[in-house]
């Protein structure tokens, strides 16, 4: 029972199971990988564009500045001497100031650019609000600093002079001015919030961040301990910042030309959410895989394993003899078609063993009956005194055939190896047998007349001779007339052999006949009183319920005696 | 049979489970969410419109609870705006319509009309203003439409209709500084010289005058004797409104005198060489409270003096026309128009919702200044703002029948502004657009040496004796008398058709 189908079922299905969560652990796991690696990389990849859009408006007024600084007419506007002509003042100043509008009147970036002349006190700039040129510009010349005017607005600004600039004191001709308002970062950074970022803010350690305009500055506070991007080299990997409102990954990237961070930060929960999701539901699918397999093996078990093993026990039961087991409670589904059909192959075989025992009880109850008629005594006085009185009368011939006869009779009588026997040897059996009762008495005469074909067919040996025997010892017992035995042997078409045996005696009563007729039908089971019982039940368990002795009166007065069964189809014709 | 197949049943579950749960894991979670459910039907009809600048806060609250609740009582419209920001307005209202985008009105100035008109881009509105615009015929002057009538047909809405005489030809003034140094009026080229000077002695920071590229027509009013108004922005070209002839302005001797008087500006530092071409610094100054006066608009006492007020609380302007006896002319009553494009989902609501505007002065106020108690006050028949938000901006459906000034402004400027035509004539080059397609290489070149020649003779920093017949020599070689002489053709014509006009409306 080591390797059932139960077990191999529930092998195959492990064996299903395994490779399938294996594999799906594996494809969650490195879609999980590959998620959280994208998710980092499209924050980072987000933060380089806008530290680059960023980038590139300083840059763009970087080189403004410098296109300015390189030009001969801002230059020469520093000179008053060089311009002494109005007209040429006008049309240098006219010029350089359209540049200025130009320069700063494309892109959508609103950053101011300005000229400055110290020593003339003239000022050309893009923008002519009042305060967008600072009344004091840095001390010396560089590039994008960070600073505060004295109503407390911040803007970036960067200034080049000519001559350069390195001291408070010095007074340079003409100073080329960009700047850009904090306010336009603000709202750089409010449509960067709005393009996909979560809330970006500019960060340099020392200085107040720069926010956007709808940031959430208690959080940003909180974080900004924990930012310091000095050592970090270049190289910004995500930080994980815990505040008290919940985990944060912060993404930060620098701004190169204004040394200050771009920062950005995404709550862990959220960027990890499709994450978490996906893992959940492996969990669960798993669960539930593993769930289903559980309940599968339960059914297969109630529904395979209980009847199978109930059918092997029945198996067992019938294997040592016990026929009479039944199955059960039979379940539903194949399980009962099987069950219905073991029980009537038991009861079948059942049956079959009983019909067989039967009939070899009697064919020994045959044998003994044969061998107390044989050696009834009378008989054998009868036959010895024949043989006797022949031998004294010198009738040689006749005491040599009646002691053949009697050697005959006794041989094929006693000859306990077969229960069947040829039509042929029973007619020799017969033909002794009446020879020998003719040489006794010499009142009757026998005829034989047997389909040839009849002749090798097997019935069950000493069925013939009760009949001829019943003839001499009930039907010529009182002799009034010459008596005649007719055996005769006849094949129907519908394959059913009639062997007769007519005498001309007596006869019975039909009322007599009936009840006769009617006790060898009802054979109790057993035990069997006469011989011609002992012949129809023989008939019948050997060739079916429609063969066996059959009484009725005979066309010559007496009795006959017909035994009738149906010829099997694999005995040779 | 049953308990077998149930058991196959769940063989079939897991399978699918495990196979749908894969799929939705390969494909990730961007599968997930989207396929929004369409909203529900809304029984208003939106109405797309496009608008200049920035929106407000106040008027994005506005818009989506107490307008459209009345708009959808009053009109079952829901008003959407698309604010476009005024640096980019021009090139994506243009893309917006050369695209199709199935807005149903918008704003833009009076010379796009015509070049839109041409493009296809509009839908005529005749009908439309028949059928829906009764508020709208009832409160803008008849004449007002003629300058948006083209081939016959109505093209544009002009939505200002209020007075426009006289418009650049007036000279606003510093009223409290002017009444500082005890003057009361300016009348004439004199009182303004006057004024710098005293000013001047009293403060050498205020400085005189601004637009020096503009407002010779604001002279002329004292220097001609006859009635003249420039034909062009380009100050090349005027018509005579007595006699309706065309004039040469640059040969005339009255540019002469226009350059001399500016020559004298500059020498006596009413004009200041030093700024001149410098534009940022001349606005500057007016920012900064220091600008004694400058060419007027009809309402840019009105407009101009929060600005003024911001570096001076004390600041009054005042606009003022030289000798205000003479006539003033109409050139374009309205230069703002309202149009509605040709792809429009619903032309015939777009000037339902125009109309419903000037439908009554409650209208015009709630669109324009909000909730009565909430974002303004009427004070003595003014009003009191509340909030610094703009609404629907006022200067686009200003209207004479409905126009209340706001508390600052004083009772003076808003009574110059409401008379301001009452002795205005229609102008003769009202209507009439030159078309400069024929002689475009040569009106180009002619206003490439306008540019480099004049305009510094316009300002006076040059002597008109020594630059002038250098500077006409050279306009002449550019092909300034072929433009010249288009320029005649083309205006005799318009004369011609407008004649026949007249006579057959005569006949009628």
């Amino acid at each position: 029972m080591k390797s059932s189908i139960f077990t191999n079922m529930v092998l195959a299905l492990l064996l299903l199971l395994t490779p399938i969560i294996t594999l799906y652990a594996y494809s969650n796991y490195t879609s999980s990988r590959v998620l959280t690696r994208e998710i980092v990389k499209a924050k980072r990849t987000q933060i380089q564009t806008f530290v680059g859009q960023l980038g590139q408006m300083f840059a763009q007024y970087d080189s403004y500045q410098k296109m300015l600084y390189e030009s001969t007419e801002v230059r020469n506007l520093a000179y008053p001497d060089l311009l002494s002509d109005d007209l040429l003042h006008y049309r240098t100043l006219k010029t350089v100031s359209e540049e200025i509008n130009r320069l700063t009147g494309y892109g959508r970036w609103k950053g101011i650019i300005a000229v400055v002349y110290p020593k003339t006190g003239m000022v050309i700039k893009s923008n002519s609000s009042l305060g967008a040129v600072p009344a004091a510009l840095p001390d010396k010349d560089g590039f994008w600093s960070y600073r505060t005017n004295p109503k407390g607005e911040a803007y970036f600004i960067e200034t080049i002079s000519n001559p350069a600039k390195n001291d408070k004191d010095e007074e340079s001709d003409l100073t080329v001015v960009a700047k850009v308002d904090e306010g336009e970062i603000k709202s750089d950074l409010s449509e960067m919030k709005s393009n996909g970022l979560e809330d970006p803010f500019l960060y340099k350690p020392g200085d107040n961040p720069i926010y956007n305009y709808t940031a959430n500055q208690a959080l940003i506070q909180e974080m900004l301990p924990e930012l310091d991007p000095r050592g970090t080299e270049g190289t910004f990997d995500p930080l994980l910042i815990r505040t008290s409102g919940g985990t944060y990954q912060v993404h930060m990237d620098m701004v190169q030309s204004l040394g200050w961070y771009l920062v950005d930060y995404v709550p862990i929960d959220t960027i990890m959410a499709p994450i978490k999701r996906n893992q959940m539901m492996f969990y669960s699918i798993s669960g539930m895989m593993l769930f289903m397999a559980c309940i599968l093996c339960f059914l297969l078990y109630r529904s395979v394993r209980i009847p199978f093993r109930k059918l092997m026990q029945g198996m067992n039961f019938i294997e040592k003899g016990i026929y009479t087991s039944r199955m059960k409670d039979p379940p539903k589904g194949e399980f009962r078609y099987v069950y219905q059909k073991f029980n009537s192959m038991a009861a079948r075989i059942e049956e079959l063993i009983e019909d067989v025992l039967k009939e070899q009880i009697r064919t020994k109850e045959a044998n003994v009956k044969q061998l107390q008629s044989q050696i009834n005594p009378h008989f054998l006085y009868n036959t010895l005194a024949y043989i006797k009185s022949m031998v004294e009368l010198g009738e040689k011939e006749a005491a040599v055939s009646m002691t053949m006869n009697l050697s005959r009779y006794y041989r094929y009588t006693t000859k306990l190896s077969s229960s069947f026997a040829t039509v042929q040897e029973e007619l020799n059996l017969v033909e002794n047998y009446l020879d020998i009762h003719r040489m006794l008495t010499d009142d009757f005469e026998y005829e034989i007349d047997i389909d040839p074909a009849m002749l090798t067919m097997e019935i069950p040996r000493l069925t013939l001779q009760p009949l001829v025997e019943n003839v001499i010892v009930h039907a010529f017992r009182k002799p009034v007339k010459y008596g005649t035995v007719r055996i005769r042997g006849v094949l129907e078409g519908a394959g059913i052999a009639r062997l007769s045996v007519d005498d001309n005696g007596a006869g019975i009563e039909a009322a007599q006949l009936e009840s006769l007729q009617a006790k060898i039908r009802s054979a109790p089971s057993d035990r069997i009183d006469s011989g011609l019982q002992n012949v129809h039940q023989r008939l019948m368990l050997l060739f079916g319920k429609s063969s066996g002795l059959f009484l009725g009166p005979s066309e010559w007065g007496g009795l006959r005696a017909e035994l009738i069964w149906q010829v099997l189809d694999d005995e040779p014709q | 049979m049953i308990q077998l197949r149930r058991i196959y049943m769940i063989g079939w579950l897991i399978g699918i489970i495990a196979l749908t749960s894969a799929c939705k894991i390969a494909v990730g979670p961007d599968a997930a969410g989207g396929g929004s459910a369409p909203g529900a039907q809304r029984a208003s009809v939106t109405l797309r419109m496009i608008m200049p600048g920035d929106e407000s806060a106040r008027m994005r609250e506005f818009i989506d609870n107490e307008l459209n609740a009345r708009l959808k009582k009053e009109l079952n419209i829901k008003l959407e705006l698309t604010y476009i920001p005024w640096s980019d307005y021009q090139s994506k209202v243009e893309l917006a319509l050369s695209t199709g985008e199935n807005y149903d009105l918008f704003w833009y100035g009076m010379s796009f009309v015509s070049d839109y008109k041409a493009k296809g881009y509009l839908r005529p509105l005749d009908s439309l203003l028949q059928t829906h615009g009764q508020a709208l015929t009832a409160n803008i002057p008849l004449d007002n439409f003629k300058q948006y009538r083209m081939d016959g047909r109505l093209w544009a809405i002009p939505s200002q209709a209020f007075t426009s005489a006289g418009k650049f030809t007036s000279v606003m003034v510093r009223q409290d500084l002017l009444e500082s140094v005890g003057m009361k009026e300016i009348r004439t080229i004199a009182d303004l010289e006057a004024f710098y000077l005293k000013m001047r002695a009293v403060d050498p920071s205020y400085y005189g005058y601004l637009e020096t590229d503009r407002g010779q027509d604001v002279l002329w009013r004292e220097l001609s004797d006859q009635p003249l108004t420039f034909l062009d922005e380009n100050q090349m070209f005027a018509v005579n409104e007595e006699t309706g002839a065309l004039v040469n302005y640059l040969e005339s001797d009255l540019y002469e005198e226009v350059a001399r008087v500016r020559e004298r500006w500059v020498g006596i530092g009413l004009i200041d060489k030093r700024l001149a071409g410098n534009k940022a610094a001349n606005i500057d100054e007016e920012v900064a409270g220091k600008l004694l006066f400058r060419v007027g608009a009809v309402s840019r006492a009105m407009e101009n003096l929060q600005t003024v007020q911001n570096a001076d609380p004390d600041a009054k302007l005042r606009e003022y026309y030289l000798f205000p006896s003479k006539p003033k002319y109409i050139v374009a009553p309205s230069n703002e128009a309202y149009m509605i494009p040709a792809n429009a989902q619903h032309p015939e609501l777009a000037m339902q919702f125009m109309n419903w505007i000037l439908q009554s002065k409650e209208h015009y106020n709630f669109i324009i200044y909000g909730v009565e108690g909430k974002d303004y006050r009427i004070e003595d028949d003014k009003i009191k703002l509340l909030t610094n938000d703009q609404f629907m901006y006022e200067w686009m459906w200003r209207n004479k029948n409905y126009f209340m000034a706001t508390t600052n402004v004083d009772d003076s400027v808003v009574q110059d502004m409401m008379h301001n035509d009452d002795n205005a004539k229609i102008s003769r080059i009202f209507g009439f657009h030159f078309n400069p397609e024929p002689v475009k290489n040569e009106y180009a070149k002619v206003l490439a040496i306008y540019n480099e020649k004049f305009l510094p003779i316009n300002l006076g920093i040059v002597s008109y004796d020594k630059e002038f017949p250098g500077s006409m020599e050279a306009l002449n070689k550019a092909g300034y008398d072929k433009v010249w002489g288009e320029l005649q053709r083309q205006y005799a014509a318009f004369r011609a058709a407008q004649a026949a006009r007249a006579d057959q409306e005569a006949l009628k």
